[in-house]
Formats: structure tokens, sequence, C-alpha cells
């Protein structure tokens, strides 16, 4: 009992093994949080979320900082965080001036063709780090850029001039097949079904499609996937 | 005695050369731990990740300043910490549903998916930003959008606005693959020319010429698929 109660409250001393336990109770909030945690946080599409994260990590460890810490005041912590973290969400998602105050609004730093100093200054940024920022985002020469927008998660996203974009299928006046996400219909040997009747196709036609590849079970196949176009793609599980 | 007692288990008076040992053994127990984790932990794929780069890194840092505290639990616990990492990320192999989070589609079709963008906490500003970043400035030109659980924003064109590809201009087929190194840094890579089926003498020859007497005089030589040769000095 003394034990149990110098693992989860607060102890002047604690053994290796000790520690070695809390690690694992540690374990387990790490995959509690990870798996409830908003995707934005990981994003890091603005400052908040950013903080958010980090110091979640850092609060979700602290038992093993010291034996003097101990798990209800970490766990109180972590859902304090938690919460803050989703109500500043919720209420920048539903008000937009509340959302400005909060997450500030992306800065245009170049704007048709021309580097704009002032609004560098207002994103602190020396000119050298846009070129870096540009040479990163595969336009190294200042006269293909037509727009470069300073993002609140700290990237600059870049537009080219229409001359320096690649041609698309539209302006060469060329047919397209349909596009859009593809399906999965095998992961790791097992049929997903559901995706299966959502393309209109029955296990039937996917033994055929596998035997046009070579492969007879369904079971022996790694993944497979087939486009909105209806190219079908397959890998087998003893690939080497 | 009680020096090494102080070392291994921390104490008030500890020296501070002590104190730099049990530093430089953590940093080594950490990058040691974090091969460990493998690349997937350096890349933060999935959410536990984060948070154990974000813990991992303040524990360690906050073992090495505290004078009283042991070292012996810090190694377990980095080791440790490390293991319940790759534990996870072993679970995440076997059942992808319990571990991590699920994707979410913002944009499906060239429709916006309100429900699922609220319920994500993401503003529409938050999404143009994240878009532009991705070089899809304009929305009529996406056909789906996928909120990944890292939370990075895949963007996927429609066809027509993609860049024109060789088969849409009806050119053949080109080889690609992977290049093969034959020297590096001045190493002839003996392994990689002998799995291609050639010898040293080819590529002696390939090497006079270029103008190079002697692979040693050559810093970087690649051979690409299409059987274009890449030499530098």
């Amino acid at each position: 009992m003394e034990f149990v109660s110098s693992i989860l409250g607060t102890t002047n001393e604690l053994s290796p093994f000790g520690f070695a336990v809390r690690t694992i109770l540690v374990g387990i909030m790490l995959w509690a949080e990870g798996k409830a945690l908003p995707h934005r946080s990981g994003g890091q599409f603005a400052g908040y979320d950013f903080t958010f994260f980090w110091m979640m990590g850092g609060v979700t460890a602290s038992p093993l900082f010291d034996s003097k810490l101990n798990f209800i005041n970490t766990i109180t912590i972590v859902v304090i965080i938690f919460l803050m973290h989703y109500l500043l969400s919720y209420l920048a998602v539903r008000n937009r001036i509340f959302a400005k105050v909060l997450i500030g609004q992306s800065i245009v730093v170049m704007s048709g063709g021309k580097v704009m100093r002032q609004n560098m200054a207002r994103a602190l940024l020396p000119l050298e780090l846009l070129l870096s920022e540009l040479r990163v985002s595969d336009a190294p020469n200042l006269n293909e850029v037509e727009v470069a927008v300073m993002e609140t998660s700290g990237h600059i996203s870049v537009l080219k001039k229409t001359d320096a974009q690649p041609a698309t299928p539209t302006e060469l006046n060329l047919p397209t097949p349909p596009g859009g996400l593809p399906i999965l219909l095998i992961n790791d040997g097992v049929v997903i079904g559901e995706n299966l009747r959502e393309i209109g196709h029955d296990k039937l036609w996917l033994t055929q499609e596998l035997g046009k590849n070579g492969i007879s079970r369904a079971e022996d196949v790694y993944v497979a996937q087939i486009d909105p176009a209806g190219t079908f793609y397959c890998s087998a599980k003893n690939q080497s | 005695m009680t020096l090494l007692d102080g070392f291994l288990n921390g104490s008030k008076d500890l020296p501070f050369w002590v104190l730099a040992i049990r530093a430089v053994i953590l940093y080594i127990s950490l990058i040691i731990a974090t091969r460990l984790m493998q690349h997937r932990q350096v890349g933060i794929l999935s959410g536990h990740n984060y948070l154990v780069a974000a813990g991992i890194v303040s524990l360690a840092a906050i073992r090495m300043v505290n004078p009283e505290s042991s070292l012996t639990s810090g190694l377990v616990i980095v080791f440790a910490y490390a293991g319940v990492n790759v534990l996870l990320s072993y679970l995440d192999i076997k059942f992808p549903k319990l571990i991590d989070r699920k994707p979410v589609i913002l944009m499906e079709g060239g429709r916006i998916n309100k429900k699922n963008l609220l319920d994500a906490h993401v503003t529409l500003d938050n999404l143009m930003g994240q878009i532009r970043l991705k070089g899809a400035h304009n929305m009529s030109e996406i056909d789906s959008l996928v909120l990944e659980p890292t939370g990075k924003i895949s963007v996927i064109k429609k066809p027509p606005f993609l860049p024109v590809n060789r088969q849409q201009v009806n050119l053949p087929p080109k080889f690609s693959g992977l290049p093969t190194v034959l020297v590096y840094d001045s190493e002839v890579q003996k392994d990689n020319i002998n799995r291609l089926g050639l010898d040293l003498k080819w590529l002696n020859d390939k090497l006079q010429q270029e103008g190079f007497a002697d692979p040693s005089q050559v810093f970087f030589a690649l051979l690409e698929p299409s059987g274009n040769l890449f030499i530098s000095a």
C-alpha cells in the first residue's frame, strides 16, 4: 500500500524501480492523450497550438522529473490545459474576431512580385530568411514569385507567377481521368468490405483483379487500392 | 565511495565536474534512446510521438541540472520511456484503430465538409493558410482535403489542375528508379558495382572517357537508371 502511494503520490525518495513503474503509467497517459488531443495542435496551425503541444508533453512526463511531483497534480494540469485549448479553439472557430486576436493574421510579404518592406518588418522577417524560405519552397528566383504570405504557422507560402507554373491539362486541352482520393481495399490481408461495397463491387471482382496480378488469395496481399479512374494497385505480403 | 554514491544517487554537495559527467551520460543515453525509437519518432508521425519528444527532452534536462536527482533513476526512466514509445508504435502496427487518431476528411469532391471542419476546430482562415503552404491557392482546383493524424493537411487537386504528365502528352515511359553509388568520397563501392553485373575495369574505362585517370580523383560518382553517369571531382 505504501508502495502504491509512493508511486502515485508525493514522496521524498523513490527507487529506480519505482520510477520505472511511474514511466509505464505515464506511457498510458501518453497513449490516451495522443488519441484524444485535437488534430490541429499537431499541425501547429498557430502559436497557441505550438505552446499547447510542447507543454502537454512536458507536463505529462513531470512525475518522472522528481519523486515529489505526484500524478494527481499532473492529471489536473493536463486536464486544465486540454480544456483551455479546447475552449480557445472552440471560440476561434465560431468567432472570427476572437480568432484574429488569438491566432493573429497571415501577413502578405510579397505582392504583385514586389517585396513589401513594411510588412516584412511587421512579420519580423529579415530578407535573408525570406530568400531561404523561398528556396525551400522551390522558388529560388524572385522573378518567378507573384505572392508570398507569412502564415500564422510561421511558414511562408508561395504563389508563383503563371508563367513559372507547370502547365495543366486544361491549358493544353487534354482530357483527364477522374481524380480524388483512392480507396483502400485490402489492409494487411484483410478485405475492407465497406469500401468494396462503396465502389459497387464484390469479393468475386476483387479475386479477379488480384488474379490479373498473379495473386490467388486476398490474405496474401499487403495492400490493395483503387483510384477513382478505376486503376487497380496491389502489393503482395512477401514482396522483398 | 561517497562521491560514487553522489554520482549515482545524487547529493546536495556534488562537485560541478561530477554534475558535468552525469550530464554527458544522460545526453548519450538520450541519443541512444532516440535511435531505439527509430525514424518515426524523429519524423513525428503520430500524436504520441509529439508528446514523447516534448517529455523525454524536458525530463532529461531537468534531471541533468538537479544535483539531488538519482542518475540511475534518470537512465532507467529514459530507456523505459523509449520502450513505452516503441511499444505504442508496435501496437499501432497491430491495432491501428486503437492507438492513433483517424484522418479527418475536410473536403471531398470539391465540397467542404462543414461538420468535420468545425469538429476539428479548424477555422477557415487556418485552412486557407495551410492549403496555400501546399501550393493550392484556389479552392476550385481542389478535390479533397484530409486532416492527417499528425495534424498536417494533405491536398488532392482535381486532375485538370495537376501538372501535365508524360502519359497525357503520349510520351513513352522512361526508366526511373534510384541511382547506384559507384564512388563515395573517393572510395570505389565494389559491392554496388558487382551487383550491377559490372566490374572495376568498366568503371575505370568510363572514368577515363571523362578525363579521370584514377577513381581516387573522383569525389562522388553515380550511375542513374537511364544509363547516365554523374561524376563530381
